[in-house]
């Protein structure tokens, strides 16, 4: 017959070993999401030197670039799309990498809007019609979420549609600041398209085509 | 905030969970060493019935009490008014069994009980609701606790038989899951709680205590704090079985459960000097503290969950009216991401609590030699059933604060 006081002690320090287990665990895993988003933007980092390099190569030594230009571009936008969805699913289970988050997310930022720049030159020097649309997006904001879904639903249907993703609360990238104060950007989900129109609040797959068009 | 919340309250359910299962683990159900003398010196039990409007049970009740083993017994049908044939029924009962019959005006089932005590002779007393069944060695089984003379009440493992409905079937569980808890709170000297099925106690020390509480919501919940307030202890014998009748709606199941969490409410509250104190030994110091918190982590966790779910539903409804089905087939993410997705400082926890708190589920049906069956039925009493219990209790909360008028 094991003391009443013992087993109280045992089963405290039981629970306690429980949760540490359940931190260390947590530690562990925030450290993979980390090395997972950090390998995904090495691999978009290098899709966008790609394009860029594959520009210079046209330029010095001749050729179509426009032709090659859109098949790199649609890389460069698909992956990010990826980064994307990884990047708000993981912050919100993040654990103590708040700086890492912080240095992903801006890094993640810079390529998209690398991505917009790229794409609007793209426009400019191919003739090419893609539509670009800036989002800007709170992290676990429910009509957010159904934003997203939406986008990726319209990016997926149609070709020539570019989607940009941003959290509005973020404050760290100078760039992202001042084309917020641009826009005007106050709440979310608020959609830019064709950087002439703006939507805001939740926007339906039809009304945004209709905006496109 | 809200992982805050989801922690603090897994953390008290855990720490919970593992406290039972270390005294099942340890120490098993306890069984007290019983000294038989009491039942040698065969001393007179009056089993007091209280009823009202019980026509089509009282008999079958009184059938069960005339079928004890213990045969020193007076039997005190204390009819509380009833309008329909109850009395008449208990009359005729009477032609052939040995009973006293008193005739009250309806003023409810306390007072019944209280004029009950007032005309027993019997050493111990013991009373029965009009609606139950108790088994042939109930009585006997009880008996021999008393030879400690700090026992001042023993209850038996209240049950359910032969559930037809769900909702029957459900609370089945419950008591399976809560006669165990109970028996291992007896083994370390907290149980608080006697019921109206054969809970049986020393006469003297009711007429010493004043009776039952006539003006409150659960006389014998309160009973039973009474006697650990004042330093006395409760058994189970988880050997002894008797017999309920479950509310068979929901309705009548509401009114129950708000009934009696009202109850536990005013008495944690009249009783609130045993809260951390060292007297009342593990009552004061873990027990009392767990009650405490037990209903206001139940209402938390739910309401986070349903918080969740809602947030989860407008998400889906909002993608379902802009995108139509297709919204359905959009897969986000891939099985790693998914699982890296996941939050393991709470999920890991919780899992290690569902699985104490399943073998303490399986635990209670292998003592009561019960097989666990119907899937479903587990299924609600686990996912929805939490739900149902978190309403009664925020309803009990809302109906005690606004100090609203006992429903029976």
């Amino acid at each position: 017959m094991v003391s009443r006081t013992k087993l109280l002690i045992g089963s405290f320090i039981f629970t306690l070993v429980v949760f540490i287990i359940g931190l260390f665990i947590g530690f562990q895993m925030d450290k993979l999401r980390v090395n997972d988003l950090s390998n995904l933007l090495s691999e978009s980092d290098l899709n966008s030197q790609s394009y860029l390099i594959n520009q210079d190569f046209y330029s010095v030594f001749g050729g179509d670039w426009c032709k090659n230009a859109l098949p790199l571009a649609e890389k460069v936008s698909l992956e990010s799309v990826r980064v994307g969805r990884l990047l708000s699913s993981y912050e919100s289970k993040k654990f103590y990498n708040e700086d890492e988050y912080n240095y992903l997310k801006r890094k993640y930022f810079l390529l998209e809007l690398n991505a917009f720049i790229l794409f609007t030159k793209m426009n400019q020097n191919c003739k090419t019609k893609n539509h670009m649309i800036l989002f800007f997006y709170d992290i676990d904001q429910g009509s957010s979420i159904a934003q997203g879904t939406n986008l990726d639903e319209l990016v997926e249907e149609n070709k020539l549609v570019y989607v940009f993703s941003f959290d509005r609360t973020y404050t760290q990238e100078p760039l992202l600041e001042s084309i917020k104060t641009q826009y005007n950007i106050t709440k979310s989900p608020t959609l830019i398209i064709n950087s002439n129109k703006k939507l805001e609040g939740f926007t339906t797959y039809k009304e945004i085509l209709n905006s496109l068009n | 905030m809200i992982t805050a919340i989801i922690w603090f309250a897994s953390f008290v359910m855990l720490f919970m969970t593992t406290f039972w299962f270390s005294i099942l683990l340890f120490n098993g159900i306890k069984q007290e060493k019983t000294n038989l003398n009491i039942l040698l010196n065969y001393p007179l039990v009056t089993i007091a019935i209280p009823c009202y409007n019980e026509e089509k049970k009282i008999i079958n009740t009184l059938n069960s009490i005339f079928l004890l083993n213990y045969k020193n017994i007076e039997v005190i049908v204390a009819d509380d008014g009833s309008k329909d044939n109850t009395l008449n029924l208990v009359k005729n009962f009477s032609k052939t069994h040995s009973l006293t019959i008193i005739s009250l005006n309806h003023k409810g089932k306390a007072h019944a009980l209280n004029k009950t005590l007032e005309i027993s002779k019997g050493e111990f007393f013991s009373n029965v609701d009009a609606d139950s069944e108790v088994q042939p060695e109930t009585l006997s089984l009880l008996l021999p606790h008393f030879s400690d003379e700090s026992i001042a009440a023993t209850v038996p493992f209240m049950q359910i038989k032969n559930p037809k409905k769900i909702i029957s079937k459900i609370q089945k569980i419950e008591y399976l899951i809560a006669g165990v808890i109970r028996s291992l709170m007896s083994s370390i000297e907290t149980l608080h709680l006697t019921h109206g099925v054969m809970t049986v106690y020393r006469t003297s020390l009711l007429k010493k205590l004043g009776g039952f509480d006539e003006l409150t919501l659960t006389d014998d919940f309160e009973m039973g704090m009474r006697l650990i307030y004042h330093g006395y202890k409760i058994k189970m014998e988880a050997k002894a079985a008797v017999f309920t009748h479950p509310p068979l709606t929901f309705k009548a199941l509401w009114r129950q459960r708000v009934r009696w969490f009202r109850g536990y409410i005013r008495h944690h509250i009249q009783y609130s000097k045993m809260f951390l104190n060292q007297r009342y030994g593990m009552m004061g110091k873990f027990q009392f503290p767990i009650n405490i918190l037990y209903p206001l982590i139940i209402i938390a966790l739910t309401s986070l969950t349903l918080i969740t779910l809602f947030k989860t539903l407008r998400i889906k409804l909002m993608e379902l009216f802009s995108l139509g089905f297709s919204a359905l087939n959009i897969n986000f993410l891939g099985v790693k991401e998914t699982l890296l997705s996941l939050d393991y400082k709470l999920i890991f926890p919780i899992v290690v609590m569902l699985i104490l708190g399943i073998y303490i589920f399986y635990i209670s049906h292998i003592l009561n030699k019960e097989k666990i069956k119907s899937p479903f039925v587990i299924f609600i009493f686990f996912v929805i059933y939490p739900y149902i219990i978190a309403s009664h209790w925020v309803s009990a909360f809302i109906n005690e604060t606004g100090n609203l008028k006992k429903k029976w």
